[in-house]
């Protein structure tokens, strides 16, 4: 009895009964909790926008199109309201601020996450020639020169693809998107289980041993699981090679490779040296990470291989005195063949001299040696002789 | 004979799931419950259509589900209304890709759109009030002339 009085009590107290009654009129009920799915993101500032693609990219359920604006006269993104999950990525992507889904950006700024996208970009070192468009191309400078190459810093790459556009040399930056990597995965695994099995046929289909690049590989394993032979990840070094050639289909990112020819997308233009205006500092040289500048031992100029030049255009950007010139490819071939012909020729005659002192020298020193071994005899025999006239002249005096 | 009697001038409400993640499946579920409490609008949740008023259509319409939603629509009793509930029964959301149909509205028409992924209950019954009774309004209105046919 005295225990139900207490309960009774305590729901009189604490206000319990009144609380039941107004569930419904409670304003806690109605009011959503605080980041609570709101549907969708805004284009706040469409001033601020670059045009990145970010947005799109990052966008799981494919809601953003770029779509141009007359009034910005940029693209701009148009948000589909009813593709869109509200899960505020293209918010976190945005490099400039210009997409807003309630307080989200303001109360995520400045904590460290990696921007959410499905292509990433790698730089590949074994093509790479340093020509620094990559870095000047993007938008958010996210691409740095780190101990002579060019590294894009992955956590905050927006995979706009600008640096892809700038840059000169075709695959040169690899894209690795989910999509291969799960492909790639599935052939592994089904490599894995025939080896385990003891099922899979070693045949040598390739002709060298691969190599592995650094600066593309994931070391996601991949190519150790399938390898009937032994690669090293840690020093990434291929320690036993049996020429079978799995790991090469294997690998999402094609960093295990026998070869790679640097191949330049444009062939309609190539750069000149104007000799008249060159003043034979030699910067493009040094800038030119392909090789093809080459000074000429007639005029102690540089000029440009045609068949060599990626197009890249670091020594033209460079070039104090604006002395090198976009031009066609067949102008470029006809001024360069003078000096390429001139240089083998001088070239050519250098061996021939150089090999012609060095047999002079040694045909000297034979001839020097011999004929000093001459004099020495004969010198002999003379002394010998007067000695013998002397001996003689002596003996008829006495 | 409840249903004939009590909650004849009630919404029936049939909810379809064609091939989704369930997430608005179960917000639907939340409306039943005592925060949000559909039935206090008069707002039935039930899995028959022969006798629903509106169809909740839920998911991406996966390729095999496209002549079955085609079935239920046409055996729903005249008067009625579809609304499509989330981002995929909208676009085809995160499966778009995947072997769907992508939206509703290209398998029957649609008369309301509820955007979000998953979208409130909140909002679900808001829709539901917002478009239903125009379809009570008219089941009445046919019920009427039917009467006044009998009566001559």
């Amino acid at each position: 009895m005295a225990s139900s009085l207490w309960y009774l009590y305590e729901f009189a107290r604490r206000k319990w009964i009144k609380r039941f009654i107004n569930a419904k009129s409670d304003k806690s009920s109605y009011i959503p909790p605080e980041r609570y799915r709101k549907v969708p993101p805004i284009v706040k500032y469409p001033e601020r926008c670059i045009s990145c693609e970010g947005c799109k990219e990052s966008c799981p359920a494919f809601a953003v199109e770029m779509i141009y604006s007359e009034e910005f006269q940029k693209n701009i993104p148009l948000i589909d309201e009813g593709s869109c999950i509200a899960c505020a990525n293209c918010v976190e992507m945005c490099p400039t601020g210009v997409l807003e889904i309630d307080k989200h950006r303001i109360e995520t700024e400045g904590l460290f996450f990696d921007k959410p996208k499905y292509n990433n970009l790698l730089i590949d070192d074994e093509v790479c020639v340093h020509c620094g468009n990559c870095e000047r191309a993007c938008p958010i400078n996210v691409i740095e020169r780190k101990e002579g190459r060019y590294v894009i810093n992955m956590s905050q790459c927006i995979s706009c693809k600008e640096c892809i556009n700038a840059c000169p040399i075709e695959d040169a930056i690899i894209v690795v998107d989910e999509k291969t990597l799960k492909e790639k995965i599935e052939k592994a695994f089904e490599i894995k289980t025939k080896k385990i099995m003891g099922k899979l046929e070693v045949k040598e289909v390739i002709k060298e041993v691969p190599h592995i690049v650094d600066s593309i590989c994931l070391t996601c394993g991949l190519c150790k699981d399938v390898c009937v032979g032994e690669i090293d990840l840690n020093k990434k070094v291929i320690v036993n090679c049996v020429k079978c050639g799995f790991c090469i289909d294997v690998c999402p990112t094609t960093a295990i490779r026998t070869h790679k020819e640097i191949v330049p997308k444009r062939k309609d233009i190539c750069y000149m040296v104007d000799e008249d205006m060159c003043i034979g500092c030699r910067i493009c040289q040094k800038v030119c990470g392909s090789g093809a500048i080459k000074i000429s031992k007639e005029t102690k100029l540089p000029y440009i291989i045609p068949d060599l030049c990626v197009r890249g255009g670091a020594c033209a950007r460079e070039c104090p005195v604006g002395a090198i010139k976009i031009v066609k490819p067949e102008e470029a071939e006809k001024a360069v063949k003078v000096r390429i012909i001139e240089d083998k020729i001088i070239e050519t005659i250098e061996k021939d001299l150089i090999s012609f002192t060095k047999k002079y020298g040694k045909v000297k020193e034979e001839i020097e040696k011999l004929s000093i071994k001459k004099l020495k005899e004969e010198l002999r025999k003379k002394v010998y002789e007067e000695n013998k006239r002397i001996m003689k002249k002596k003996r008829e005096l006495q | 004979m409840i249903k004939e009697l009590f909650r004849k001038r009630s919404i029936h409400v049939c909810v379809v799931n064609t091939g989704g993640c369930n997430g608005c499946d179960i917000e639907i579920v939340s409306c039943l419950s005592p925060r949000y409490d559909i039935e206090q609008y008069g707002i039935y949740v039930h899995n028959n259509p022969r006798e629903a008023d509106v169809l909740l259509i839920t998911g991406p319409v996966t390729l095999q589900w496209a002549e079955r939603l085609k079935e239920i629509y046409e055996k729903t009793p005249e008067p009625k209304v579809v609304v499509a509930v989330g981002a995929c029964a909208l676009s085809g959301g995160i499966f778009k890709e995947g072997h769907v149909i992508g939206g509703v509205h290209k398998v029957i028409p649609v008369d309301a759109k509820i955007p979000g992924c998953p979208p409130r209950p909140s909002e679900i019954i808001e829709t539901i009030l917002k478009v239903a009774p125009k379809a009570i309004a008219m089941r009445e209105k046919l019920i009427k002339e039917k009467m006044e046919k009998n009566e001559v």
